[in-house]
């Protein structure tokens, strides 16, 4: 008895997030990509679908054989989607990258205060977070427009004497894109950064290491998994990101975000966006699932005790 | 109670205790010694955590620093390495001043507590970081790793990452990584603290037969007396950052400085009294808490008149059988406890004063005639020599 209840117990326990997942991921991303399949037409909704269940098991399958992925080829051939994908990606790269320039110090300061302050730095490294994304973004705006913040000052202390031309351009979204996922690189590195013995670091000095040494052959191997973490939280959301290319970077710039986005609204042609959307997911899922393998061996490799 | 005094050779001496090694610079006036601290004070806030200490330690000699949590011989010690910095006095290791020297630039090395090996490394990694560091030529490191892990039997492991290796194979790589680079000194922070009991007194004797096989100076920091007892060659004594008494093990525990001293290292009972008169070779104490007139031996700084304490050991007091040959003290009382532990039976006999006497006896026989049992009435004694007067 007890172990028919134990073992329904460890079902439920496992079963339920799988359940979740296959109801609120596995089944939207169907339908989306059953959409991206199917062929625009002026209907409601917007699209005819190219094959549905109820057409039976047989019928549905030759349909698939017969499909043409002409959204997709159209995704590959316009040179239009494939530059909004490259411009995604440089920016989402270089905010990636930025983000690990300013995040690790910040981080590794944050590790090193006082214990009794580091609850303090966290607080406020996740502070603006309790005001509204959009109204910070658009704060942004203030800043980087001709006649703003910025431009003000500098002027004022006779840096320049033109007004600089940041808003709408691809350096507002990048200012952008690293102002709002701050907390999302810093927070992973910090936690990896406090995790580690600060007796690793005199174990190094004491072997003869100096202290930059010491910091490059332990702390920065003993932190990449708090980096890698903390750039995957950044880029994949960066690579989609929409509201910031679309408030800073004006009508000019094209990511795949707003690409979707001016798809699916503008031109109602929610094949085409839905493509998008499937292509966005594919490219993310990539570098996850490498990553994944990546950890995968490393943990296999030391629980065997090997080399790895 | 006869200590070796300088101007004699611990040859012709008598000696108290075991004696390990006809090894003794401390009692040579000419001998320099490697290290040296003079008049070293550290505060951490309100506490200090050294409160002047002045100590010198020999090349070639096992010292050990041995106190209670908190009583500053971890940080005395991590001074010598370099990750604490006095606040007033100074560390002079061969004759040269420390100060402001890195740790990096210190001959000499450490065997941390949690061994804090590299858990991105191998094992064979691990040693070899230091002499990475040195830029030795590849093939002598290679060389060099292979001879320290062979040293501490760890080759086969070479290839290991910390994380599959079990505490005591930790412990001996952190070992190596500590040693292959012929440290002038070898700083062992608690380095048995984490094995279990067994391993620990195996890995005792290891690390004794291996500091005299290589010759290097080793510095250890312990809470645990047993350990400081086995393995060094001196001692000291610490307690809330000072030093309170340095010696060989046999004359700290057979010679306290102090009744600090002779309580924390070992078991011991103290009848408390007053000096009352010479007696042949040695004094007379009257003590109440004993309930009779002591007689001890020679005690330097004491006079008739003076409170002093009797320092006794368990081991050295004993039950007194009818018809055996009474020693000078005696008392009676009456059996409290009795604690077995195979090698040794421990008595707790309770005096008319109240005082809790604790008695030892060697379990030499697997079978007594007559044994002392609970609540039985006994008399205890013990001779004159065998007593340490205490008069701080």
């Amino acid at each position: 008895m007890i172990g028919r209840d134990a073992g329904r117990g460890r079902f439920l326990l496992i079963g339920l997030p799988w359940l979740w997942l296959g109801v609120f991921f596995l089944l939207p991303f169907l339908v989306v990509l059953r959409m991206a399949l199917s062929d625009s037409a002026q209907a409601r909704p917007p699209y005819r679908p190219v094959f549905d269940l109820s057409d039976g098991l047989s019928a549905t399958l030759d349909k698939i054989a017969a499909l043409d992925l002409e959204n997709f080829r159209l995704l590959w051939e316009e040179p239009l989607y494939l530059d909004a994908f490259l411009t995604s990606f440089r920016l989402a790269a270089a905010t990636t990258v930025l983000l690990i320039l300013i995040g690790y110090p910040l981080a590794h300061a944050m590790a090193r205060a006082p214990a009794r302050l580091r609850p303090i730095l966290v607080a406020l490294v996740i502070l603006p977070f309790w005001t509204s994304f959009l109204i910070r973004v658009y704060a942004w705006i203030g800043i980087l427009k001709p006649e703003g913040l910025l431009n003000m000052m500098l002027r004022q202390t006779g840096l320049i004497s033109e007004p600089l031309e940041i808003l709408n351009t691809e350096a507002a979204i990048l200012i952008g894109l690293v102002y709002a996922y701050l907390p999302f690189m810093v927070l992973p590195l910090y936690a990896a950064l406090e995790r580690l013995d600060a007796t690793l670091i005199e174990a190094a000095t004491d072997l003869g290491a100096p202290r930059w040494k010491a910091f490059w052959l332990v702390t920065v191997p003993l932190s990449l998994p708090g980096v890698l973490a903390g750039s995957f939280l950044v880029f994949i959301p960066a690579l989609g990101e929409f509201v910031i290319p679309d408030l800073l970077g004006g009508s000019d710039t094209l990511m795949m975000g707003r690409s979707l986005w001016v798809e699916f609204f503008n031109n109602r042609d929610w094949p085409l966006a839905s493509a998008v959307a499937v292509v966005l997911l594919v490219i993310v899922m990539g570098p996850i699932m490498a990553h994944h393998a990546f950890e995968t061996r490393r943990a296999e490799a030391e629980r065997r005790g090997g080399r790895s | 109670m006869i200590l070796d005094s300088p101007s004699r050779s611990s040859r012709s001496a008598p000696a108290i205790g075991a004696v390990r090694r006809d090894f003794a610079p401390w009692k040579d006036p000419g001998a320099v010694p490697l290290i040296r601290y003079e008049g070293v004070r550290k505060r951490f806030g309100a506490t200090a955590a050294v409160d002047g200490v002045d100590l010198s330690v020999f090349e070639r000699e096992f010292f050990c620093l041995l106190g209670p949590s908190g009583c500053g011989k971890t940080t005395l010690m991590r001074m010598l390495g370099g990750f604490e910095t006095p606040d007033e006095g100074r560390v002079t290791l061969a004759g040269r001043d420390l100060s402001g020297v890195p740790p990096h630039l210190r001959p000499v090395n450490m065997m941390f507590q949690s061994y804090a090996l590299f858990p991105h490394m191998t094992v064979a990694g691990n040693v070899a970081f230091g002499l990475k560091q040195d830029g030795l030529p590849r093939t002598e490191i290679a060389a060099r790793v292979d001879a320290v892990l062979d040293t501490v039997q760890m080759r086969g492991l070479a290839d290991r990452k910390p994380d599959a290796l079990s505490g005591g194979q930790k412990q001996r790589v952190a070992l190596a990584r500590a040693l292959v680079k012929r440290p002038k000194v070898l700083l062992l922070d608690e380095p048995l603290g984490a094995l279990d009991k067994r391993l620990r007194e195996e890995t005792q004797y290891e690390l004794m037969d291996l500091q005299v096989a290589l010759g290097i100076t080793f510095l250890m920091v312990t809470h645990d007396q047993d350990e400081a007892m086995t393995m060094a060659d001196r001692i000291a004594i610490m307690d809330e950052g000072r030093i309170v008494q340095v010696g060989t093990p046999a004359e700290i525990y057979e010679a306290p400085a102090d009744r600090g001293v002779a309580a924390f290292l070992g078991d011991v009972t103290i009848f408390e009294g007053v000096v009352q008169g010479r007696d042949g070779e040695g004094w007379t104490v009257a003590s109440e808490p004993a309930g009779c007139v002591l007689r001890v031996g020679e005690a330097a700084g004491v006079a008739p008149g003076t409170a002093v304490g009797v320092a006794i050991r368990p081991e050295k007091l004993r039950i007194v059988a009818e018809g055996d040959p009474a020693p000078a003290n005696v008392m009676d009382g009456e059996v409290w406890d009795i604690g077995y532990l195979g090698d040794w039976t421990i008595y707790r006999v309770k005096l008319a004063s109240g005082l809790i006497v604790r008695v030892s006896q060697a379990n030499a026989a697997r079978f007594v005639e007559r044994p002392v049992g609970w609540e039985d009435r006994v008399r205890i004694g013990f001779d004159p020599a065998s007593a340490v007067v205490l008069t701080a």
